[in-house]
């Protein structure tokens, strides 16, 4: 909310600066979001007095002036189409540069054939009031070339605060000023509110249809007002110094006890109103046009201001064109309601109807206020339109208006939940200047809370008005003692981590890329289940839920091919997300990419790309971490290049797929042809720890090298297994050395180059025992496999 | 005889002295003392020998055997230094570079979750997590945000076509693991959370650390005497901090904390002590156990530690950005 700084200290004038003052506010929990001179953006604009005066009529048949003006320094030519301008006037001239709001800044031009040196400007085109009739007609006293702000004292300060939806009771200057009262130990000058005398008998019946929505409703008939009045400067100066602009008088007053009090007002053209008042939920397909010309279709429930046909306002929200005041209105219906806060919110998030009235009703109006604010009301209308006021009409349902309320804070439980012992006579203090009535016994205070108050509820509201007053700062910190039990249920370190940290060392950067994709991508990649999508999302392309991690990869990773990064790897953690069986499955992932040199550039070795097996390498390393056995399938996804896509197996199931991505997909996602990836579940990774420790036994290895001629179809993971199963008791390393295709070993053969190290954990090995369980395991493998050795 | 071992012996001995190479030398052993070697030989044709003449005998060609070995040794000895001390003289370009492998490293913004895990995790706490997507309750109800209220505006919340929604702040772990655990709980919960905005502060996707402490006697002074120590961990220097009133539905009272900064106050992080309504609705007696609870953005941390000022940076997921900070 802005509001006037001026305006604030005609309530309550702190000798304190505008900082101080600010944060004062901000200390209260009314957080100042920054402060600025209401005139900020005027400037270049001074007074300077009409010499004479040319009549010129233009191409089109236009009456202009020609304007001889003395600015202070010289005498400048100005164009001016204002009909009141006369010589000897003084007016405000606004030179070439000049800015006047935040958009508009004054232009040298050719206007009808000549030369304007700046312009002539109207109060409205300063934004300093309303009036775009004529040109301003400033004082004669007034000094030429004195700046216009100066000149009319401009200087009022907006302050814009930043108020957390429980301060309703803030919404208003009165509020605010309340505060202030509160820190400064200032009293707060109220305006004086009088009952005004009633000069005529119409009322019109008012029902409330709905007393829960709407427990109280009052109306006033002012009849014969003057609607060619306008609204004095004053109140010009401080709606413009809180950010409203002016608009006529009526609309002026009620934004005016609006801001004064807090309590929104609104005024209909009495015409529409004769046949009484109705306040009632809405009818199914019933619509209204509003004041600002949308025509709207009400939800059943949404609660109306009615004439009992037809709908006149959205109750709290805003008012309907036909029913509001005209130029020619001459009787008007002021209304004044308190709407329970439950009634109004959320109708205009509904409607997309966010106004000055809902933001109030919303957050909550003093209960005790509307009698008080339709009689300051009435008061300025009756002294800027005149008019003669009828008697105010009173709508209520007593038993459905908030009742005064009463809250019991303990002593005890106020010092045990602050952590020390503010002493009483300081709390009861905080309470007074509160305005809060409290009685107290030993144990407790009984604290009554004002109506405007009505955020206050429980005792730890209390607990925070008296911290809040006391000073946040002003209470010591403690370090909290609680018992530290070892809660095995919750982790101490993120269960990703040690996963995460394994892909980093092995030269992948980590990522975070947004949850959301775009639905064809997200369906591209994981055709088989169905994504969440998002209703409202912040664009098309962030849709839908993603359920594998590479889309996004992808995206990063071309992000930097598009600035020049040719080798490229990445890696991310996190959750995918996809509907099976009906529900939403959320699940931790652990992916990378990588194209590019398989090691950077250098000059000790010669340079080559990535391959399927750098990248297997690497997730060897990542998978070591399962501590269980491994096996590797061919991968069916469609991402992946069908010749060179594996899929992780272990005794748990599935673990994730790798591969070289899909030509299609490297060609349509300009990536280079050499692009791998992989996609891992994370959730292998964060079991519990089974590994075991083997015995290390101190006996010597002996090495044998099989070199094996198998047909190429042989998968040496299959030949590795029927070894380590000969072998069990044997084998205590495996590699391949070697793998050949060629002219040598035959068509559709390969030889494969295999070295085991054994070693018996009891004894030294034997040969005859080495040569013994040789023979026997290359029978085997030759049964199996049909192996010739080499 | 006698005479004869000698020559071999001094023979050999010169040979053994004048072996360049460590394959003449093996050369040498293998003539001496392999299988057919010459002392081998005499060894075995001592059984040839008159009874008494076999100790005297066996005793001289041992004496050789063991004359020989150790000469083989010390020339061995000096042939691997002498081909040891003549790389001495080779030298290599030191100035090179060395053979590199691919750099990688954790995003900033997990490292900093993972510093701040480390901190919190020193002072007793566990580290919880929970859903992405989750339902109303937990997020709001639950949070006392019941449907309608105003501060549900302060969350432009991200809903899915099936009414659940993207949370919208870690809070919601703290209701699961209060309805799944009794006091005393002390906890902080990292993650994703997400909230409908998109500009040089504010990106959809976000990540928040939760803290929630609860138990006997927990009181503001304990919130302000855990968060001053945090920050001045966190920032590894005093920093200047101060508590101001604020509002959150699942706090009464209700904190927001500024650092001071380079351009004064900056906000940090909103705390407060949990709200009878969460800590009823989550089964705990409010007369015995008080909590508080306290979130700050692990983004805005990551960018206030390393002076980004945009946090879109964060998420553009570029490597010259990457590996400055890996």
């Amino acid at each position: 909310m802005k509001i006037s700084e001026k305006w604030l200290r005609s309530w309550i004038d702190p000798s304190v600066d505008t900082v101080e003052l600010c944060d004062q506010l901000t200390n209260l929990g009314l957080e100042v979001d920054g402060y600025a001179p209401t005139y900020q953006h005027l400037s270049g604009v001074t007074v300077a007095e009409i010499k004479s005066i040319e009549n010129v009529i233009s191409a089109d048949g236009k009456s202009v002036t020609n304007c001889l003006v003395d600015i202070g320094t010289e005498q400048v030519q100005v164009i001016c189409g204002a009909p009141n301008v006369r010589v000897g006037m003084k007016s405000a001239y606004a030179r070439d540069g000049a800015t006047l709001n935040e958009k508009d800044r004054v232009k040298k031009a050719r206007i009808y054939g000549v030369d304007s040196d700046g312009m002539l400007c109207s109060g409205a085109e300063l934004g300093i009031d309303c009036d775009a009739s004529g040109i301003l007609d400033l004082p004669e006293h007034l000094p030429l070339g004195v700046d216009i702000k100066d000149a009319l004292s401009l200087d009022d300060i907006t302050i814009d605060i930043d108020l957390t939806p429980n301060r309703g009771d803030c919404l208003s200057l009165r509020g605010i000023a309340r505060e202030l009262g509160v820190v400064n130990r200032l009293p707060v000058e109220e305006t004086k509110i009088e009952r005004i005398p009633s000069r005529n008998t119409r009322e019109i019946p008012i029902e409330l249809a709905n007393p829960v929505s709407c427990p109280r409703y009052l109306g006033r008939v002012i009849a014969n007002i003057d609607s060619s009045a306008s609204t004095p400067d004053w109140m010009v100066q401080r709606l413009i110094g809180c950010g409203l602009r002016p608009i006529d008088p009526i609309v002026d007053v009620t934004n005016y006890v609006m801001l004064e009090l807090g309590q929104p007002l609104h005024a209909f053209d009495l015409a529409n109103t004769r046949n009484g008042i109705v306040v009632r939920d809405a009818k199914v397909g019933e619509k209204l046009t509003l004041l600002d010309g949308t025509e709207v279709e009400f939800d059943p429930g949404t609660l109306l201001i009615t004439d009992g046909d037809t709908p006149l306002a959205i109750a709290g929200v805003m008012g309907g064109e036909r029913s509001g005041i005209q130029n020619d209105t001459r009787d008007v219906f002021l209304e004044c309601a308190y709407f329970s806060p439950g009634a109004i919110t959320g109708t205009p998030r509904l409607y997309g109807l966010q106004t000055d009235a809902s933001l109030r009703y919303e957050r909550g109006v003093d209960f005790g206020l509307q009698r008080k604010a339709i009689e300051r009301a009435t008061q300025l209308l009756c002294e800027i339109v005149g008019g003669e006021p009828g008697p105010v009409t009173i709508a209520e349902s007593s038993e459905h208006v908030p009742a005064d309320r009463g809250i019991t804070l303990r002593k005890e439980r106020l010092a045990m939940l602050i952590g020390e012992r503010i002493p009483d006579e300081e709390v009861e203090d905080v309470f007074a200047r509160l305005g809060f009535e409290v009685k107290s016994d030993d144990a407790s205070w009984h604290v009554g809370v004002p109506s405007y108050r009505f955020d206050l509820a429980i005792e730890e509201d209390l607990v925070e008005e008296v911290c809040r007053v006391h000073g946040y700062n002003q209470i010591d910190a403690s370090d909290p003692s609680a018992s530290l039990p070892f809660d095995v249920e919750l982790d101490r370190v993120s269960t990703s981590l040690t996963s995460r940290s394994r892909v980093a060392e092995l030269g992948y950067y980590e990522v975070i890329n947004y949850s959301f994709i775009e639905k064809d991508l997200n369906d591209r990649f994981v055709p088989e289940f169905q994504a969440p999508q998002v209703e409202n999302p912040i664009a098309s392309q962030y849709a839908s839920m993603r359920k594998s991690l590479i889309p996004g990869l992808i995206a990063s990773a071309r992000h930097n091919l598009s600035r020049q990064h040719a080798t490229v790897r990445l890696f991310e953690h996190g959750k995918c997300f996809t509907i099976e069986g009906g529900h939403t499955v959320q699940e931790d992932r652990l992916a990378g990419i990588a194209f590019g040199l398989s090691q950077p550039e250098g000059w000790t070795d010669p340079q080559r790309d990535i391959d399927f097996f750098d990248l297997k390498g690497d997730l060897e390393r990542v998978l070591s971490l399962l501590g269980t056995d491994v096996n590797y399938e061919r991968s069916n996804k469609a991402y992946l290049h069908p010749g060179q896509a594996a899929r992780i197996v272990t005794d748990a199931g599935e673990v994730g797929d790798f591969g070289k991505l899909h030509p299609e997909i490297s060609m349509a996602m300009e990536l280079p042809e050499e692009s791998f990836v992989f996609e891992l579940d994370a959730e292998p990774f964060t079991q519990v720890d089974a590994r075991l420790a083997e015995y290390v036994a101190p006996f010597p290895y002996v090495r044998r090298d099989l070199a094996l001629l198998v047909d190429e179809s042989v998968r040496v993971q299959d030949l590795c297994a029927v070894i380590r199963d000969e072998l069990t008791d044997l084998l205590s390393e495996l590699t391949v050395f070697d793998v050949y295709q060629g002219e040598k070993v035959g068509v559709n053969k390969k030889s494969v180059g295999l070295g085991l190290i054994l070693q018996d954990r009891k004894t030294t090995l034997a040969d005859a025992t080495v040569v013994e369980r040789m023979d026997s395991l290359l029978a085997k493998l030759a049964a199996e496999f049909n192996v010739i050795q080499r | 005889m006698a005479t004869e071992l000698d020559t071999l012996r001094v023979d050999a001995l010169e040979r053994i002295a004048a072996a360049e190479t460590e394959r003449s030398l093996e050369e040498l052993r293998v003539a001496y003392l392999g299988r057919n070697g010459q002392i081998t030989q005499r060894l075995k044709s001592i059984r040839t020998l008159p009874e008494d003449e076999r100790p005297t005998a066996g005793a001289s060609i041992n004496a050789v055997k063991k004359a020989i070995e150790t000469a083989l040794d010390e020339q061995n000895g000096i042939l691997l230094r002498s081909a040891r001390s003549s790389n001495l003289t080779e030298e290599i370009d030191v100035t090179l570079p060395g053979r590199q492998r691919h750099p990688g490293g954790h995003h900033p913004v997990n490292q900093t979750i993972t510093r701040i895990e480390g901190i919190f995790v020193a002072a007793g706490y566990r580290i919880a997590v929970g859903p992405e997507i989750e339902d109303d309750y937990h997020n709001f109800e639950a949070l006392n945000i019941p449907a309608n209220h105003p501060a549900r505006a302060m969350h432009d919340t991200f809903y899915l076509t099936d009414g659940s929604l993207l949370r919208t702040h870690t809070s919601p772990v703290q209701v699961r693991v209060m309805q799944k655990m009794a006091p005393p709980i002390r906890i902080i919960c990292p993650g994703r959370v997400y909230r409908k905005d998109l500009d040089r502060t504010h990106t959809p996707m976000f990540h928040q650390v939760e803290g929630l402490v609860v138990d006997r006697g927990i009181s503001f002074a304990d919130l302000k005497g855990t968060v001053l120590g945090f920050l001045n961990e966190y920032f590894e220097r005093e920093v200047e901090v101060r508590f101001r009133p604020s509002y959150f539905p699942f706090t009464e009272p209700s904190a927001e904390v500024d650092i001071m900064g380079t351009k004064g106050w900056t906000e940090i992080m909103g705390c407060g002590m949990v709200h009878p309504n969460v800590l009823k609705g989550c089964g705990i007696d409010t007369e015995v156990y008080s909590g508080f609870a306290f979130g700050f953005g692990a983004d805005r941390m990551t960018m206030l530690k390393y002076g980004i000022d945009d946090l879109r940076m964060l998420f553009e997921n570029d490597i010259r950005f990457l590996q400055q900070l890996a």
